[in-house]
């Protein structure tokens, strides 16, 4: 995906068979996820491991400047696709689940219920989906000068908020470049919420934070 | 022989025992009896080896699956050769010990485990006829043999000469000793209903059909059914799987008491585990599944040892099943489930089964209150003492920012 799109749109077309390929995937992962929910959620063991346990209060997750699910599995309503509309998001219908405890239990459910609110928004996707060329014809991918300037640019990812910062002379190549890591910042709190839990507690609970190495190796 | 084939013994029943007196029937009796043990042991050790290298691969295939996998299927036909490959490689792998462990009990630790977990087959009655040794008190020697796991795993852990390996070990102790006691108490009421403490005798004292079809087996009885359910919790965390695999916890502890094992030894380590495991699902089928014996009077033309084997490998299945689809308890719960459930259910279930013996001379009306009195007896205090274990823990509800 990394070298797929592009300034101006897309590097191909996607293959002809690729849409109805992705309707399908879509129709049946709620099913998949109800086969899922049902082995787990409701177990005695994965709620005795997880509620209670490591719990992140709304205040100490805004002061830490979490985000993602982490953030709303404590009860704050802050979705960047419902905060800044970007994209196509303000035309789709999709709601954004809040936790209560922001214990692990939370953390694991909310990610659960977004993957419905995921499934809901792909269908919309899919549905509206336009013909079309894929590629801006007179955008420039060689050569392509920004003004000079600073911007950043923020999405909500699967972790939380990724932001790109980005500083230009007014040359082909940013004079500074950063990327605001989501899981980088939501691990900063693993001590916070492991003091008081036992060492096999602390494996869940990194576990529910969902780090990417790549993001936190820095 | 068509007309011969519902006879108490057909030819298929009788076939161990028939090869068994062609091969050593000309010995003079010292030297028979030594044969004898010498066959038993080498036909144990071939079939049980072969049905540890079978559940190897039967384990990572069904692991595989539930997980949405194929599992191992570059080895043969699919991965049907991946036990050997697996053989090969850990035992070409340079066995390291450590510096400052003892080298004997180093060595010790892994054969003494493996030589215990072989032990516990000598007395499972694996068919009509098919047992190594017969003690009066074999029951009593099969749970004599499996508590020596324990002092196997403490060595291991402590000729490691490593805090990790010993802390590990220490934490092992605790959880088998928390679960040896569930274990012995729940094959008691077996031993108080059937008389013997002998496993072919209570092999035995399950023949038979009740109304003419239902098997007279100790799990179709209240407290037998208790008994069993306890019987194989118990056996979960006693042979260390999963959800009470914390010796070894993968994600958590890195091997806990194995740290400083490693190639032939570690294997010896992993092989005394699904020996013990089979070990007390054989003796789940003995105590409570009716052992040998078939589930229908028209199915008993099956030898034996055919149903036995079933039935193992049912109980085994099921293990592996419950390890793909459970998470891990943590140590604490662990312990608490174990004193604070296991353990009063189990005694309770003592009474039942007390209960159960006394009544036995009610007939007629009285044969449905005893039924609904005893499964009372099982039912209440598992509904009670399990709202107090998980109290507190109930799936919740979510809102949705407007």
């Amino acid at each position: 995906m990394c070298n797929f799109q592009r300034f101006g749109g897309c590097r191909v077309d996607a293959p002809a068979d690729w849409l109805s390929r992705a309707r399908a995937l879509v129709d049946g992962f709620g099913a998949f996820l109800d086969e899922f929910e049902e082995l787990v959620t409701g177990n005695e063991i994965l709620m005795a491991r997880t509620q209670g346990i490591g719990v992140l209060t709304a205040e100490a997750a805004v002061g830490a400047g979490i985000t993602g699910p982490m953030l709303r599995a404590a009860g704050v309503a802050y979705d960047i696709r419902k905060v800044d509309g970007y994209g196509f998001y303000p035309r789709f219908n999709f709601r954004v689940p809040l936790g209560a405890h922001g214990d692990t239990y939370d953390r694991y459910m909310i990610r659960v219920l977004e993957m419905r609110e995921s499934i809901a928004l792909l269908q919309q996707a899919l549905r509206d989906i336009p013909e079309g060329p894929v590629m801006d014809p007179k955008a420039k991918i060689r050569g392509f000068r920004p003004k000079p300037g600073e911007a950043y640019g923020r999405i909500e990812g699967p972790k939380g908020e990724i932001g790109f910062y980005l500083i230009s002379d007014g040359s082909p190549n940013p004079y500074r470049y950063r990327v605001r890591p989501p899981s980088f910042v939501n691990l900063t709190l693993l001590e916070d919420l492991c003091i008081g839990h036992t060492i096999a507690d602390s494996v869940v609970i990194l576990g529910s934070i969902d780090i990417v190495l790549g993001e936190v190796d820095r | 022989m068509i007309s011969n084939i519902h006879s108490p013994d057909p030819l298929l029943e009788r076939a161990p025992q028939l090869i068994l007196d062609a091969v050593t029937g000309s010995l003079h009796e010292p030297w028979r009896w030594l044969a004898n043990g010498v066959i038993s042991i080498v036909m144990i050790l071939a079939v049980f080896g072969g049905l540890f290298a079978a559940l190897t691969l039967a384990e990572r295939k069904i692991l595989g699956r539930v997980q949405n996998r194929p599992g191992p299927n570059r080895t043969g036909p699919f991965g049907l050769l991946q036990p050997i490959a697996d053989g090969i490689k850990t035992m070409t792998k340079e066995d390291i010990v450590p510096r400052d462990a003892d080298q004997l009990l180093h060595l010790l630790a892994p054969v003494t485990l493996l030589a215990s977990a072989f032990m516990a087959f000598a007395v499972i009655p694996f068919g009509r006829h098919l047992v190594a040794l017969d003690l009066d008190s074999s029951v009593l020697y099969f749970f004599a043999v499996g508590a020596t796991t324990e002092l196997a795993i403490f060595m291991a852990g402590w000729a490691s000469h490593n805090k990790y390996s010993l802390l590990a070990a220490m934490r092992a102790l605790a959880q088998l000793i928390s679960y040896e006691l569930p274990l012995l108490m729940s094959w008691l009421p077996v031993v108080m209903l059937s008389g013997t403490l002998s496993a072919t005798g209570i092999v035995a004292a399950q023949a038979g059909w009740k109304h003419g079809w239902m098997p007279s087996w100790h799990i179709f009885t209240p407290w037998g059914f208790a008994g069993f359910v306890v019987f194989m919790v118990a056996a979960l965390a006693e042979s260390n799987r999963s959800p009470f695999d914390l010796p070894e916890a993968e994600s958590e502890l890195i091997a806990g008491h194995l740290t400083e094992y490693s190639g032939c030894k570690y294997v010896l380590f992993f092989m005394a585990e699904y020996f013990g495991m089979t070990a007390l699902s054989g003796m789940a089928v003995t105590l409570f599944l009716g052992g040998w014996h078939a589930p229908l009077p028209a199915l008993e033309f099956i030898p034996s040892y055919a149903w036995f084997g079933m039935k193992l490998v049912a109980l085994l299945l099921g293990f592996i099943w419950i390890r793909a689809t459970f998470p891990r308890m943590r140590i604490d719960q662990l312990t608490r489930f174990s004193w604070k459930f296991l353990v009063p259910l189990a005694l309770i279930n003592v009474g039942t089964a007390a209960f159960w013996f006394l009544s036995a001379g009610w007939s007629g009306p009285m044969q449905a209150v005893r039924w609904a009195l005893a499964a009372i007896l099982v039912v209440l205090p598992f509904v009670l003492m399990g709202r107090r274990l998980s109290a507190g823990l109930a799936p919740r509800t979510y809102r949705y920012a407007t």
